[in-house]
This record gives C-alpha cells, sequence and structure tokens, in this order.
C-alpha cells in the first residue's frame, strides 16, 4: 500500500470492545480514531475526515440509525454499521438508510478486516461510473447489456438482465430486496414483487451459476437481500 | 302464512274446476247404476266432497257439482222423463251441507297437522342448533350458526350483536352485508334490561327490529335483532322457539369461553415449563464453556509459571472454540425470545427452498470443512413462506447434531415438495438414537447432558419451538439401515 494510510473512525461505548478494534486495526496499519457517543462522533467526522466509519448502533445518546440519516445529509464517508442486535430488519434499516455495509457482533478478526477493505476498495474505485464489470467467469458489460460467463454468452430476460445489472453496479454491497424491488418495479410495488424478485433470481442464478446450492457471483444474504461478489473465494486468498 | 297469496287462490279455482268436471263424467255413470238419474245426483256433491279433501271450499264444491247436474236434468227433462225437482234439490242443497262441513272438519285438522308440522320443524332446528351450536369451535361460527336458524324460523333478515363496553359490535348478519339503521338506543334497552324490546313489545314498538338477548349464566353475551319489519309483529309459537334459540346460544358461548380461559391457563403452563426447563438447561450449558474459558485465561494469567509456546497456543484455541459455542448458545436463545412469549413474531417471507438450502451448505462448510453435505432438492423453484433466519438456524442445529454424532460420515439433507408441504429430511450415518433420546427427543432437558458434550437438548427444543410457531412439525427416528433421521414440515401456506 503505497497511498497514505486510510483513517478509521470507531464509534462504539464499550471500552473493551473499542480497545480491541484499536488493537486489531492499528496491527493492520490503519491510522484509529476513536469516539465512544454520536456527538463526539459527529465532531471527528467534521474535523478528521476519516476515511470509514465503523459504527456501532447502539450508542448512549442517540439512535445508531438516526446518526446514519443525519450523517448521510452532508457526508458520504462509508460507513460499516456493527451491531450486536443480530435481526434482519436491523440490517435493512441500517443498509436502506445509507450504510455501507452490515457486520454483527460478534465478528472474527479477519471478516471484519476484509469488509473494510471491500468498502475502501469500493470507495476508491467507484469515482467513474463503470463501463463493465467482472468477477472471476462473470462478466456484464452495461453499454451492449451483455452479461457472459466464462466468455460463453448468456440470455437474460429484461426484468433479469435489470436485477443483475443493478447488482452488478454495487459490487460488494447487500442490496436489499425493497431496495431492488422499488428499483425495478417502481416505488410502488408491493410485497407481491418479492415473489418475482425470488423468482427472477432464481431463474438467473441457473443462467450464470455452475451450482446454484453453491452460488459463486450473486451470493445471498439470507433474510436481507442479494450481493455482487468481489472476489472469488477460490481466486485469491484474501479472505 | 303470508306466502300463499295469489297462486293459492288460483289452484283452488283449478281444483274447483277439475272437480266439477269429475262429476260431470261421473254422472254417466251412476245414471247407468241406477237407472233413473236423479237419483245419483245427491252423489255428485260427494264426489266434490271427495276430491276437495285438502280443502275447506267444500261448499264451493257442492254446489258446482249441482250445478254440473242441471244439463243432465234439463236433459232429463227434454227425454220427457219426469222428476221431482223439489226433492232433488233439496237432497243437492242438504249433501252441499255435509260436504260443506265435512270440508271445514278436514280443513282444522289439515291446519291443525300444518302447525304441528311447523312447531316440530321449529323443535328440531332448536335442537339441530343445539347440536352444532356444541361442536362450533369458534365464536364466529357460533354466531352465523345461530343466524341461520333464526333465519329459518322467522324468514327474517337478523343481525347479532356482542356488547365491546358501552357500544355494540355487529358480528355477523344474514344476508351478510345487511344495511341497517342505527339501532343502538333498542340494543342498550334490550342490553339494559335483558329483555326483548322493538317490534311487537311495548318499548318502541313502531321499530322495524325486534330485539333479543343473548344471556349468559351471569351477563348479556349478545343481542339478536331482527329485521321483521313494520308490517309485521313475532307471535307464538315463533317467539317462544327464537328464546329457545338464543337460549342455546348463550349456552354455547359461555361454553366457548370457559373452553378459552382453560385453553389460556394450560398455555401458560406449559409455556412456564418451558421457560424453567430452559433456565435449568441453559445455565449449564453455559457454564460449561464458561468454565473452559475461564480456566484457560486465569492459567494464561497467572505470574510466574512459564507456559510452552505450543501450550498456550492451545488455551488460546480452547477459549475462541467454546466462545464461538456460547455464540451459538446465544443465537439460540435469542430466537427463543423471538417465538417466545408474546406469539410467534416470524419475520415471514416467501424464500426459495433453494437458496435456504444453499445458506445451510454455506454454513456448514465454513463451519465443519471436513463434513460432506450432500443435498439435494426438487428441481423447479420451491417458494415457501418462513422466517428464513430462524429456519436455516433449525437446520444448522440439527446438522451441528448430526455432526456430532456421526462424526465425518456424510449428511444427507434433502428437500422434498408435497401437495401442501415442504418437507426437510436429515439424515446421518451415525449410531442413531437411542431409545431414551428418542423418548423425549425435544424437551429442553431430557437428555443426559453428559453424553452429548454441549447441551443439545437445548438445541433440539428450540427447533421443536421455532417449527412449531411455524405451523409445522419436526420428527426424529432411526433409518432401518441405521443412523438419524430428522424430519421438518413446513406448510406451504400460511395459515
Amino acid at each position: 500500500m503505497n497511498t497514505p494510510r486510510p483513517t478509521i473512525l470507531i464509534v462504539e461505548d464499550e471500552t473493551y470492545i473499542l480497545k480491541v478494534l484499536k488493537t486489531l486495526l492499528e496491527a493492520d496499519a490503519y491510522r484509529v480514531l476513536l469516539a465512544k457517543n454520536a456527538a463526539a462522533a459527529e465532531m471527528a467526522v467534521a474535523s478528521h475526515m476519516p476515511d470509514l466509519i465503523l459504527l456501532d448502533l447502539g450508542l448512549p445518546d442517540q439512535d445508531g440509525i438516526v446518526f446514519l440519516q443525519e450523517l448521510r445529509r452532508w457526508s458520504q464517508v462509508p460507513v460499516i454499521v456493527v451491531s450486536a442486535r443480530n435481526l434482519e430488519q436491523d440490517k435493512i434499516l441500517a443498509l436502506d438508510n445509507g450504510a455501507d455495509d452490515y457486520i454483527a457482533k460478534p465478528f472474527s478478526a479477519p471478516e471484519l478486516l476484509a469488509r473494510i477493505r471491500a468498502v475502501l476498495r469500493r470507495r476508491t474505485g467507484s469515482a467513474l461510473p463503470e463501463d463493465s464489470y467482472n468477477v472471476g467467469g462473470f462478466f456484464i458489460d452495461f453499454n451492449k447489456r451483455s452479461v457472459s460467463v466464462d466468455g460463453q454468452p448468456i440470455r437474460l430476460t429484461q426484468v433479469e438482465y435489470r436485477i443483475v445489472e443493478l447488482i452488478a453496479r454495487n459490487p460488494g454491497k447487500v442490496l436489499t430486496y425493497s431496495f431492488l424491488i422499488h428499483n425495478i418495479w417502481g416505488p410502488y410495488a408491493d410485497a407481491e414483487n418479492n415473489r418475482i424478485l425470488r423468482v427472477n433470481m432464481s431463474n438467473i442464478r441457473r443462467k450464470i451459476e455452475k451450482d446454484r446450492m453453491a452460488p459463486r457471483y450473486i451470493l445471498t444474504e439470507i433474510g436481507v437481500g442479494y450481493r455482487m461478489a468481489e472476489q472469488i473465494p477460490g481466486d485469491k486468498k484474501q479472505r | 302464512m303470508q306466502r300463499r297469496s295469489m297462486p293459492a287462490l288460483e289452484r283452488r279455482i283449478l281444483r274447483c274446476l277439475s272437480t266439477a268436471v269429475l262429476s260431470v263424467l261421473l254422472y254417466p255413470l251412476f245414471s247407468f247404476l241406477f237407472h233413473e238419474s236423479w237419483y245419483a245426483l245427491p252423489f255428485l256433491p260427494i264426489t266434490g266432497v271427495f276430491f276437495s279433501f285438502r280443502e275447506r271450499s267444500g261448499i264451493l264444491r257442492g254446489i258446482l257439482g249441482m250445478l254440473a247436474c242441471i244439463p243432465f236434468i234439463v236433459l232429463d227433462a227434454l227425454t220427457g222423463r219426469t222428476f221431482p225437482i223439489g226433492f232433488a234439490i233439496a237432497v243437492c242443497l242438504s249433501s252441499a251441507g255435509i260436504a260443506w262441513m265435512l270440508g271445514k272438519v278436514y280443513g282444522q285438522q289439515a291446519g291443525r297437522a300444518r302447525d304441528l308440522g311447523r312447531e316440530l320443524a321449529q323443535v328440531q332446528s332448536v335442537s339441530n342448533l343445539s347440536g352444532s351450536l356444541l361442536t362450533a369451535s369458534a365464536p364466529h361460527q357460533l354466531y352465523t350458526l345461530t343466524l341461520q336458524s333464526l333465519y329459518s324460523v322467522t324468514d327474517c333478515p337478523c343481525v347479532l350483536f356482542t356488547p365491546q363496553g358501552e357500544t355494540f359490535r355487529r358480528e355477523a348478519s344474514i344476508p351478510e352485508g345487511l344495511m341497517l339503521y342505527p339501532a343502538d338506543n333498542l340494543l342498550h334497552y334490550c342490553a339494559n334490561r335483558s329483555r326483548r324490546c322493538g317490534r311487537g313489545t311495548d318499548y318502541s314498538n313502531s321499530s322495524p327490529l325486534s330485539v333479543f338477548p343473548v344471556k349468559g349464566e351471569h351477563s348479556l353475551l349478545a343481542v339478536a335483532a331482527i329485521l321483521t319489519g313494520t308490517d309485521r309483529v313475532l307471535e307464538e309459537p315463533v317467539l317462544s322457539t327464537i328464546e329457545h334459540l338464543l337460549l342455546r346460544t348463550g349456552i354455547a358461548m359461555e361454553r366457548l369461553t370457559y373452553l378459552d380461559r382453560e385453553h389460556a391457563i394450560l398455555m401458560d403452563k406449559e409455556l412456564e415449563h418451558m421457560r424453567s426447563d430452559f433456565l435449568r438447561s441453559i445455565s449449564h450449558d453455559l457454564r460449561t464453556p464458561l468454565t473452559g474459558i475461564i480456566g484457560a485465561c486465569s492459567t494464561l494469567e497467572q505470574e510466574g509459571v512459564t507456559i510452552g509456546e505450543s501450550d498456550r497456543r492451545e488455551l488460546v484455541h480452547g477459549v475462541h472454540e467454546e466462545a464461538t459455542w456460547l455464540l451459538r448458545i446465544v443465537e439460540n436463545l435469542l430466537s427463543v425470545t423471538r417465538v417466545g412469549s408474546s406469539g410467534p413474531k416470524l419475520n415471514r417471507s416467501e424464500e426459495p427452498v433453494e437458496e435456504l438450502l444453499a445458506e445451510v451448505l454455506d454454513k456448514t462448510r465454513s463451519r465443519f470443512p471436513a463434513v460432506d453435505l450432500r443435498i439435494s432438492q426438487p428441481d423447479r423453484l420451491v417458494l415457501v413462506p418462513v422466517d428464513p433466519t430462524l429456519i436455516v438456524q433449525v437446520l444448522m442445529n440439527l446438522v451441528d447434531n448430526a455432526v456430532k454424532y456421526a462424526g465425518s460420515s456424510p449428511i444427507e439433507l434433502s428437500a422434498v415438495e408435497e401437495e401442501e408441504e415442504i418437507r426437510f429430511i436429515l439424515r446421518d450415518h451415525g449410531p442413531g438414537l437411542s431409545e431414551e433420546a428418542l423418548a423425549n427427543l425435544f424437551e429442553p432437558y431430557g437428555h443426559h447432558p453428559g453424553d452429548y458434550g454441549h447441551g443439545m437438548g437445548l438445541g433440539l427444543s428450540i427447533c421443536r419451538s421455532i417449527i412449531t410457531a411455524h405451523g409445522g412439525t419436526i420428527e426424529g427416528e432411526n433409518a432401518p439401515d441405521g443412523g438419524a433421521v430428522f424430519t421438518v414440515t413446513l406448510p406451504k401456506e400460511t395459515l
């Protein structure tokens, strides 16, 4: 890494966890800022412009979701939400309110570091709208609206293509079911569309995945949504 | 009574005419038999009586029968036969009178029989109702049955209300979308005094509604309103039938409330039982890994004791393992609070079975890299309305279980689609379940904790509560050729 060390702001009220995270991140060569509550976090974001925020949702002075909503009004700094609330609704709420990723407590060190790397990479890479995206054998050309796997063109229906495109334009980011539904069928689409989305995804997987029981390109976040793979586990040993 | 108005009159005229025609047809027969035509005359009205059996208007037929004779009398006169007209007329009149009387008597009898029949029908409807009321399992079913009986007894639209504090809630009506002017004053009067009011009573006689209380042992349970209209008043025996009907309804309603209460008490008991079992097994399940963690940490913290690098690593690894196990227990506990006391709070959505299985496969591969989990499923896409996290958790608990028993022998997880349900079958090739384990497989503390290292019973009992909350079933058994088989059945439609 020849770029300057990225700065990470940890917003967390548990001193012990804060200490563990700090040790972990500093050992991985990040600069670390600490904030124990929402007010301190806001100041730290304004004055230090961190490259990434690790946000715990259970803050003493403010609901983490509200903090996130307010932050998103003036800053696009990447946020990874860390929370002990391991319910899908909380994940969905955080993602739909502008979080870039979500990691549930407790998490393992390598998992957290991988997520941080992914979000940072996404941020630096996505300055320009991409013309295409590829991961492993999967390739999508947004201009030609074509998809191929291992060089073989894949025939997708209109709706299937739109789903794949939407997911591929946000690699690594979990797109919630409702986000996908609203972006594909419009803001007034209802729950019935969930069924349609799932059926379409099943068809897409039958077309692009070798083994639909172990999808490699479009991954499921159970109960939350879908995510485009950024790396194929077999390709590079990074996770 | 009201029903036969116009068509009945026509029917009556028709019948009279037919009598007359028959009389005419029979006349030659009689005159042949008696050689003198006038002897036959009295028989004519009597034939009339025969055919007027079902009618009160025997006199009409008598007269008609007489009139029918006139052409024959004239014929006799023309052929020159003499006959005493005065006598003939007297006979005719008297037989007409007899016919009329007989007809009258018969008519009364028939009327009485009809009334009896109607009463019998009403008694029958009461007893039918009470029979079906006793089997009714939901209040709404009860209301509908009551209204159906009321309707069949009165032929009038009717509505059933239940008191909700100071107001009344409309529970059901026949016909279903019946529009009613608000009649709260009637309902309140009826409810407060527990007596009939509205049409046909001294309170609000001008109303088109007749309102009846449905009484329970201690309180008023409901109010039934019958829309008789202002041109009709309900009278005996209909009134007493209605009262009987509503009495049965009251009894049935009370029965339902008692049943509900009893059920709630049972549920509470079961829940309480479950909770205490739970706490017992949790404290055991938590204590075991915590002992390991604390032991390892305090060993590492000890000053002045040198621990070799490999030992140190082993201890730290142990802490990690035990903590991971603790986490799994906590995850299970969280699920229980989700499906726990205040009713199931499932976060259901239509989930593709293949995604659920893929998740289980993914988790199994990362948790037990050495284990061979083989998955089979229907070719076509099947959606099942479940809480995906919880169902994956159930399946993972079963996989954990299988790995624990069967070690590294292959585990098979298959999904089978049936008409109305989805079955997940998890089968291992281990030693299978012991008799004892089979007996109380899903009880939180049913096992000998020692045999299973980390308490497995807790996981299975949680599986059961999750699956029950989904309206499904979970069963464990041994395969004929060895190994344990767990079957989870989930309905395809939410109830």
